[in-house]
């Protein structure tokens, strides 16, 4: 098992991204944490980071519900990008709406779903995932 | 050679003719073999013009035909039914034909013709028209026989009723006039892979006018009635009257929107504080460190109170659902928008916003007081709170009755939503659209529902830094029972 480089966290819940940022060290997660509580910033900031191909994540944790633009409408986006390498995307949500797993696994960019609240197995079955 | 004769008697025989003769001049007597057949007695019989009648089952025609025929001196026919020798029922036609001389008859010839199975046909023909024609006059759907061309050309009473025309009032008439525009085009295409025989009948759903003007709901059922040569005669149309299913589908529907709507914000909002609740507990466990406890437990506090927040939300949401007819009164909606200003009057001195009332007089709503309160507090407010931040807002106000209709509109010159991106869930909880503090993502979804509630209509229009317009559809006074 590798500490993966540099993950994103994309979610408005500003409780949820402090707690899991903690549950992250605890299990030695990854190198740096970004984290973004809207989907619209998230995407400014990977599109010049891909730009520029520098400080690019490897893995990113993604909420579906969030205001203005929320996670599908992210991915929506994001696919449209030229990732010069993988990004492995997780959806972490509070949906246990069998139609929202269902639209997650109509995007191939899409890994995995966690359901919320994310335990620290949960954060050590997505490092192994990840495959670097 | 045969002779004349033999010839004859050969093609009567095949013709299954029955020839008979009495001459009352010289007493003789003639029937041919046929004749003998049909009456099933013996070659040697010989019976009294008396003793042949007794073998009709009402002989007093029988007389009553030949006197006919003495009467006219013309050729008689008529269909009798006999019972044979052998007690066997038959249907036979006779032809009569008299010469008298001096007032008296002399002679009686003609012929017999056994048509028992002919005449059993038609009975049961008729039996059969009669029985389609009692089951499509009684029948308790709509029923019509109806021309290649769409004319109608027999109703029955159901139809009449259905429809709320008489028959008379169809004759002359095609269903085309009858049907719904948009629901013609699909019927016609049917139609022909009928007449083309590609399909033996079709069923589909459609709506026609009533002559009242209302459109009618049916379940129409279409068969073709074709020549024993296969060519198309006239279509077999069956209606049903569906329009309460339709509408109480449409209700159901609606509902289980809302339902499905209410168990994914119950589901999503509950859960996400849970969830954090329980990440909390957990590292409180584990937290070591006394001070970084205690501030784990005052976010667990937050959370707590955060949870309440949300249930008091969705008892909000519930008591709009439940709320009934009976919350309604007539409101008289200048006055009602007037009071809605007032409340909002610091907010918009503070914004400097201008507000344009073009309202109608005299339009009356019948809604919740409170419920059109907080639609006009929460739709003026949202104008006020998202202003673009290069102008002074503008609200204007209007209010027209639609064809009965009262419609409310307010449109603002603020922000605006892509609505290409956001209109699927613009009136949907907690969701927001612009970074704004105040921003909580319960005002147009309670507003939705209270307006829906009502049995109104709510809709936007809007365009990103230019505008938002929201649309409000009352129900018409009309259809309000008193």
């Amino acid at each position: 098992m590798k500490k993966i480089d540099i993950a994103c966290l994309i979610d408005d819940d500003k409780i949820f991204t402090f707690l899991i940022s903690k549950q992250m060290r605890l299990v030695n997660f990854c190198e740096r944490l970004l984290v973004f509580n809207a989907g619209d910033e998230a995407l400014d900031y990977l599109k010049s980071a891909i730009k520029i191909r520098e400080n690019m994540p490897s893995v990113i944790l993604l909420d579906i519900n969030m205001p203005v633009l929320d996670g599908w409408q992210f991915l929506d986006e994001f696919i449209k990008f030229d990732v010069p390498e993988k990004i492995t995307i997780y959806i972490i949500s509070s949906s246990i709406d069998q139609a929202d797993r269902l639209k997650a696994a109509s995007y191939q960019e899409v890994s995995n779903f966690y359901i919320k609240p994310i335990t620290n197995d949960d954060l050590i079955e997505m490092l192994n995932g990840t495959g670097i | 050679m045969q002779t004349k004769s033999e010839l004859y008697q050969n093609a009567a025989s095949l013709a299954g003719l029955g020839i008979w003769e009495r001459n009352f001049l010289e007493g003789t007597f003639y029937w041919n073999k046929i004749i003998f057949q049909i009456m099933e007695v013996d070659d040697d019989y010989k019976g009294s013009m008396e003793d042949v009648i007794l073998f009709y089952r009402e002989p007093a025609k029988v007389r009553a035909l030949i006197d006919k025929a003495i009467v006219s001196g013309l050729p008689e026919r008529g269909e009798l039914e006999v019972l044979t020798a052998k007690n066997t029922q038959k249907w036979v036609e006779v032809r009569v034909q008299a010469e008298s001389a001096d007032d008296r008859c002399t002679r009686l010839y003609g012929t017999l013709t056994d048509i028992t199975d002919r005449r059993l046909q038609a009975m049961a023909l008729e039996e059969r028209e009669q029985r389609f024609s009692k089951a499509f006059d009684h029948a308790p759907i709509g029923m019509a026989l109806v021309s290649l061309n769409g004319g109608w050309i027999k109703v029955n009473t159901s139809l009449c009723q259905l429809f709320g025309y008489t028959e008379p009032e169809f004759l002359g008439h095609t269903f085309q006039e009858f049907t719904y525009p948009a629901d013609l085009e699909s019927d016609l295409e049917q139609l022909n892979l009928l007449v083309a025989g590609d399909i033996g009948s079709y069923t589909m759903e459609k709506r026609y006018y009533h002559a009242d003007g209302r459109i009618i709901w049916a379940l129409l059922s279409v068969s073709l009635v074709r020549s024993e040569s296969g060519a198309p005669l006239y279509f077999v149309s069956q209606i049903k009257d569906v329009t309460d299913q339709k509408n109480s589908m449409e209700i159901i529907r609606l509902q289980n929107d809302r339902l499905l709507n209410f168990a994914h914000i119950v589901s999503h909002n509950l859960r996400s504080h849970s969830g954090n609740i329980r990440m909390l507990t957990s590292m409180i466990l584990e937290e070591t460190d006394p001070a970084e406890k205690e501030t784990l437990v005052q976010m667990l506090d937050g959370n707590a109170a955060s949870l309440l927040e949300t249930l008091a939300h969705l008892n909000e949401v519930v008591k709009v659902q439940e709320s009934s007819a009976d919350t309604r009164v007539r409101i008289d909606l200048a006055h009602e928008v007037e009071r809605g200003l007032n409340i909002l009057s610091a907010s918009i001195r503070a914004s400097n916003a201008s507000i344009i009332k073009d309202m109608d007089d005299g339009i009356t709503v019948v809604f919740n007081p409170a419920y059109l309160e907080s639609v006009l507090v929460n739709l003026i407010g949202n104008s006020l709170k998202y202003q673009h931040p290069e102008r002074r807002p503008e609200i204007k106000i209007s209010a027209n009755l639609d064809d009965g209709v009262p419609l409310l509109i307010i449109a603002d010159n603020g922000l605006g939503i892509d609505l290409a991106l956001h209109g699927h869930k613009l009136f949907g909880m907690y969701k927001t659209f612009h970074r704004h503090p105040d921003a909580r993502g319960m005002g147009l979804f309670l507003v939705k529902n209270q307006v829906e509630a009502m049995g109104g209509r709510i809709w936007a229009e809007s365009q990103p830094g230019v505008g938002t317009s929201f649309f409000i559809q009352f129900t018409p006074l009309i259809h309000e029972k008193n």
